[in-house]
């Protein structure tokens, strides 16, 4: 009978939540039902519905800690080169992986413990410190390459754009939940316009101009396209999420097309730095194939040589200073060596396996707020992560994004867990209709 | 939204199906081409070493200096850039004597890495170079690169058989018939390296050792070879000769070949330079501006012709010395004896076609020993047609000359011929004293050698063994008998024939050497195919002369040939056969051969005067007695205290006489040298002795065979006025052997 009960963390704290008294053991009426809803606090838009508050979700646990511990291992083993030719020692990143995992775990558990309602009362005070770090960082922020992204406060360094990721979604799913009805009621298609889609839209517009001011192409991306997710999600007419994807993937293949019909014509146009990663990816044999490309074509050699079943562990010959850095962005073409395409989709499968779970939990989320922010985190990783293996196999160009877990980083890692701990916060609640609330808690005493 | 993801993750998959599954072969050669780094093991190349182990060919590391004209404007700390050329220009420019300012100018040069100073410096002065660096601090701007390189420590001796190096494999000779075994295996090393070029752990490596290559052995001895090439130079330069002259030395019974050369030749430590030989005068002769693809064309047609081994390529008319090989057939099948006579009136109608003897007065009616002795044509024609042209022409086929010698050099080439059919009467007459057709030098001389062992076809061979790196004899060479074709009575009778011509009034008399048998027969033939452009008539001639010694047991037989000599005298007679003799009158007590004086020969033989001063007289006198010379004594002290001739001078004993000083007397007489040039050795030595002069005679010493040599060269010009008694060389030939 234990091993059944694998999704609440305490058998018996399995519990009826009432939604507008939090904490009491008690159910009640919807608040919405009353006119004051428009100011109380968010709910599940099915009205009929209870909060039960169980242990968090074990299998996001457990896909998480798989994919960690799989970075982990191939962090060491990619890196293993490399630190030892630049450092001296073959565990110089693996130690400050391990550290970093380590701490982001225990970030990560301790935060389960927890409510849920806490999270939404950082939500303003984040994105406003998110606005100001980027900005800060265009004054203060050292740059690697041509983009200036990194920030120092005393030994720790970071990129503000990571945390503008997170403080965006929880910027967006704030205000997605605090005009909800409005946003999918049926009927009021331009203010459910206004309040669901260009309202967002302007939080998704200043978080990418602020990245974009970096030069952080892949950045803007990713934000871009974990807010435009939450569009999709919210609520909010789908007419215009369905009309800017297609003019999106139009506009995409423009570009594409006019850098390749027309290159001294776009050139004119975008800044160098946009024009050259769009164009190298489309013509890399007008580029120098020891500069930029190396990475790339390096990382394609290691993809391609894994052959079905890889060279197995910490085999790798591309990671002998072939593929520069392969701790970092191009650790998937390691990945892909070492383990071969079994091993690529066990990954693949993994990143699939957290963004289902995630989704899941978002849809079961307690209220509005919680379930866009847990599509948000899921939607992050999974667009970082894909992206990430569609540059180093080469379809994509390449524009410096990390895969979330493996690529060796601290502060980074240390947010995506803060982000993972939210996301398990979440998955702790779930609604319950009031149909099955009988049999839930029957089930719970048969327990 | 969920779909868009689910395509995009989808066309990831495919992406990485396609690479991983369908173009995995393509990228794993991709990743081996970054990790492997191939490298070559060089062999030691083998050696070449004479018969005596002494090496003819080895390999010595050379340095390339070059300058960082870069590094040394940058100047050091003590010293700016100008200061630190002008110490490299000066010290360089010492040490490797080379121009200082050319060197200054390199070490200013801009931009530059790389400028080469000087190449093929040897170690002694590499590390005069390297002290350098090292008391001024220049190390990082001057640098030294080492370069093996093929070294001949004899550098023109034997060139045209050792052959030429080229980059990396033999061009000529023994370098390049040998080369394979010569150069060995080359090892290969394979290692993993990582983009920085550091050793990746893995098991990718392999190694497989060099095999250095194998050393050869020569049957050249380099002495013989050295005896050669200076009666070859001689020859040449008083034949007047517009070719280069060859000659070869063989041992009869195996075909090794003791040496093989000919002048002029070229060194091998730089074999594109013409030097100063008669290649550099034709391509200046040809007037080309230097550098003209013209010009360089002749230069390499120059360059091919120098280093053309001509006794195993060149194809000529061996002449009269075909005359041994035709009489030995003909003494085989028993058509004639050499007490047959025969008459020669100077010519002889064959098939309505006049052949002309040399001797165009004829040689009279005398038998067929003194027929051949003298090299009468017409008795030799008379022969051959006894033998008739199908028995001739199957000898000619056995001595092989209608096929290669198969010697173990490249380049051979093989005889000009008329086919069998076309072997009639004229063909046959003309074959008979060796004109019509063409063979080799090496072809001529082996034939010959059938003649001196016995009647065996030897194989000729200059590779003895080849040796690995420890001495051990790998492969050895045996010698390779083909077929025997003459019965060793007509051999030595052949041999005592001619024998006697040598010692007594013969054609081939200048080919003479007191104390030994020398068996030998000249041959002087027509360039039928050449026309001088002076005279504008095929007037050229070849004069050879092959010689067999002892010809009473046969060791080595001699050839030299001198291609056309342009000295009045043009028969092989003259330009070659003196050179034999000189040859073989320091060949033969190298080889051991004992030297038999006649009772003759004791008159006449040469003497070391030995040193008296100090001695009683009476003991001094004991000692001259001994020599077979007078002696004269002035002074009436008892202890010797001065001499004429000095000690260690050389003198024939005929009617010599050493002048012992005594007491403190000294010499007070003087004679005046008269000149003796075209007078007769005989009334030469008369002179001198008259004079109270002694003698040393070199050259015909038989100089009172037949007419009588003549003298051609005398140590003293004439009027120079010496002691009395002094030796007074003279160079004596016979100018009445014709052919």
């Amino acid at each position: 009978m234990k091993k059944l009960n694998l999704f609440s963390k305490k058998k018996k704290r399995t519990e009826i939540l009432p939604v507008a008294n939090s904490g009491e053991l008690s159910v009640t009426v919807r608040p919405e039902e009353t006119k004051k809803h428009k100011k109380t606090e968010d709910t599940p838009l099915n009205s009929k519905i209870y909060i039960s508050e169980h242990g968090f979700d074990r299998p996001m646990l457990i896909i998480i800690l798989l994919i960690s511990l799989f970075g982990l291992i191939m962090v060491y083993s990619s890196s293993y080169v490399y630190a030892l030719t630049y450092h001296g020692n073959s565990a110089y990143f693996v130690m400050r992986q391990a550290l970093f995992l380590a701490l982001g775990i225990m970030i990560m558990l301790f935060m389960t413990r927890f409510g849920y309602k806490i999270i939404k009362i950082f939500t303003v005070p984040a994105f406003i410190a998110a606005v100001i770090l980027l900005v800060a960082v265009l004054f203060v922020g050292t740059s690697e390459g041509e983009a200036q992204r990194w920030i120092f406060i005393g030994p720790v360094s970071f990129q503000p754009s990571e945390f503008m990721k997170i403080a965006m979604i929880l910027m967006i799913a704030r205000i997605s939940s605090k005009y909800k009805l409005i946003i999918h009621s049926k009927r009021k298609f331009w203010k459910s316009t206004w309040l669901g889609f260009v309202l967002p839209g302007i939080i998704i517009a200043v978080s990418c101009a602020l990245v974009l001011l970096e030069k952080h192409l892949s950045g803007t991306i990713i934000l871009f396209l974990i807010g435009f997710s939450l569009l999709w999600t919210n609520g909010s007419p789908k007419f215009w999420s369905i009309f800017f994807t297609v003019v999106g993937l139009g506009a995409i293949f423009f570009v594409v097309y006019a850098v390749n019909q027309y290159p001294e014509e776009v050139k004119e146009l975008v800044p160098d730095y946009m024009f050259v990663r769009v164009d190298s990816w489309l013509h890399p044999e007008n580029y120098d194939q020891l500069g930029d490309l190396w990475q790339t074509i390096q990382g394609k050699i290691a993809v391609g040589s894994g052959g079905f079943f890889g060279r197995g562990f910490g085999k790798s010959l591309q990671k002998h200073l072939f593929v520069s850095m392969p701790q970092n962005d191009f650790i998937f073409a390691i990945v892909c060596e070492e383990t071969g395409f079994i091993g690529a989709l066990t990954v693949i499968g993994l990143y699939i396996a957290f963004v289902v779970r995630g989704l899941y939990i978002a849809k079961r989320a307690p209220d509005v707020f919680c379930s866009l922010t847990a599509t948000g985190i899921s939607v992050h990783v999974g667009v970082q992560a894909f992206l990430n293996m569609a540059v180093v196999i080469g379809l994509i160009p390449n524009t410096g994004i990390s895969l979330p877990f493996f690529s060796a980083g601290g502060s980074s890692l240390l947010l995506l867990f803060f982000e993972m701990g939210l996301l398990l916060i979440i998955s702790k609640y779930s609604p319950v209709e009031e149909s099955s609330l009988n049999k839930n808690t029957k089930r719970s005493e048969r327990q | 939204m969920l779909a868009l993801m689910l395509v995009f993750v989808g066309w990831v998959v495919f992406e990485l199906f396609s690479m991983q599954v369908n173009e995995y072969q393509y990228y794993q050669s991709k990743v081996i081409d970054n990790i492997q780094q191939e490298y070559t093991i060089s062999a030691d190349r083998g050696q070449i070493y004479d018969a005596n182990m002494t090496p003819l060919a080895v390999n010595i590391t050379t340095y390339r200096i070059f300058l960082d004209p870069v590094a040394i404007q940058n100047g050091s700390s003590s010293r700016d850039g100008e200061e630190t050329a002008s110490i490299i220009a000066d010290g360089l420019a010492e040490i490797l004597d080379v121009d200082r300012d050319s060197i200054y100018k390199k070490a200013m040069r801009n931009g530059s890495k790389d400028e080469t100073v000087k190449r093929r410096v040897e170690e002694s002065l590499a590390e005069e170079v390297r002290e350098f660096i090292s008391k001024y601090g220049l190390s990082r701007k001057i640098y030294l690169e080492a370069t093996p390189i093929r070294y001949y420590p004899y550098g023109d001796l034997a060139a045209n058989v050792i052959g030429v190096m080229g980059t990396d494999e033999g061009l000529l000779g023994i370098e390049l018939e040998y080369n394979d075994y010569l150069e060995g295996t080359p090892g290969r090393y394979i290692v993993t390296r990582n983009a920085q070029s550091a050793e990746m752990p893995d098991d990718y490596d392999y190694y497989i050792d060099a095999q250095d290559g194998l050393s050869t052995v020569l049957t050249i001895d380099l002495t013989i070879q050295s005896m050669l090439e200076k009666q070859l130079k001689d020859a040449f330069i008083k034949g007047e000769a517009s070719e280069p002259a060859v000659g070869l030395v063989m041992n009869v019974k195996t075909g090794a070949i003791l040496a093989m050369g000919q002048y002029p030749s070229f060194d091998l430590n730089s074999p594109y330079n013409l030097g100063d030989t008669l290649f550099a005068d034709r391509l200046a002769q040809s007037k080309y501006e230097e550098g003209t693809p013209e010009y360089n064309e002749d230069l390499w047609t120059q360059i091919y012709s120098m280093w053309n081994n001509k006794s195993v390529s060149y194809l000529y008319e061996p002449g009269s010395t075909m005359k041994v090989l035709s009489t030995a057939a003909a003494l085989e099948e028993g058509v004639v004896k050499f007490s047959d006579t025969f008459s020669c009136t100077g010519k002889m109608n064959v098939a309505n076609t006049w052949i002309s003897c040399h001797n165009k007065y004829g040689h009279g009616t005398k038998n067929f020993a003194y027929m051949l002795q003298q090299s009468c044509n017409p008795t030799m024609m008379t022969v051959a047609a006894k033998l008739g042209g199908a028995k001739y022409y199957r000898y000619f086929v056995d001595y092989g000359y209608t096929s290669l010698t198969g010697i173990d050099l490249p380049g051979e080439s093989k005889g000009l011929f008329v086919a069998q059919s076309g072997f009639n009467a004229v063909e046959l007459a003309c074959y008979s004293f060796g004109q019509t057709f063409k063979t080799t030098p090496l072809q001529q001389l082996t034939a010959f050698c059938t003649v001196a062992n016995g009647g065996y076809v030897v194989e000729p061979y200059v590779v003895s063994s080849l040796i690995d790196s420890n001495g051990n004899e790998v492969i050895t060479h045996e010698t390779q008998t083909k077929r025997k074709i003459l019965s060793s009575q007509t051999c030595s009778l052949l041999l005592d024939v001619l024998e006697d011509g040598v010692s007594g009034g013969g054609g081939a008399k200048n080919a003479y050497v007191a104390g030994y048998k020398i068996a030998a027969k000249t041959g002087t033939s027509e360039k039928r195919d050449k026309i001088n452009p002076e005279t504008g008539e095929k007037d050229y001639r070849i004069g050879s002369c092959i010689a067999v010694a002892p010809s009473d047991d046969p060791e080595i037989a001699v050839l030299i040939m001198v291609d056309e000599p342009n000295c009045a005298n043009r028969f092989g007679s003259s330009v070659a056969a003196p050179y034999v003799s000189a040859l073989l009158s320091e060949l033969l007590p190298y080889l051991g051969v004992e030297r038999n004086y006649s009772s003759d020969e004791m008159k006449r033989a040469v003497v070391t005067v030995g040193n008296y001063i100090g001695y009683s007289v009476d003991k001094s006198v004991e000692e001259i007695k001994k020599l077979g010379v007078k002696y004269e004594i002035v002074g009436d002290g008892k202890t010797v205290t001065g001499q004429i001739p000095s000690s260690g001078s050389k003198m024939t004993n005929i009617n010599g006489k050493i002048i012992l000083y005594t007491g403190g007397a000294t010499n007070t007489k003087y004679v005046t040298v008269p000149n003796m040039i075209n007078q007769t050795a005989a009334n030469a030595i008369k002179e001198l002795n008259a004079r109270g002069l002694n003698v040393l005679i070199e050259g015909a010493t038989n100089y009172d065979e037949g007419v009588g040599a003549v003298v051609i060269e005398q140590s003293h010009d004439a009027g120079t006025i010496i002691q009395y008694g002094a030796v007074v060389t003279i160079n004596c030939k016979h100018l009445d052997g014709t052919d």
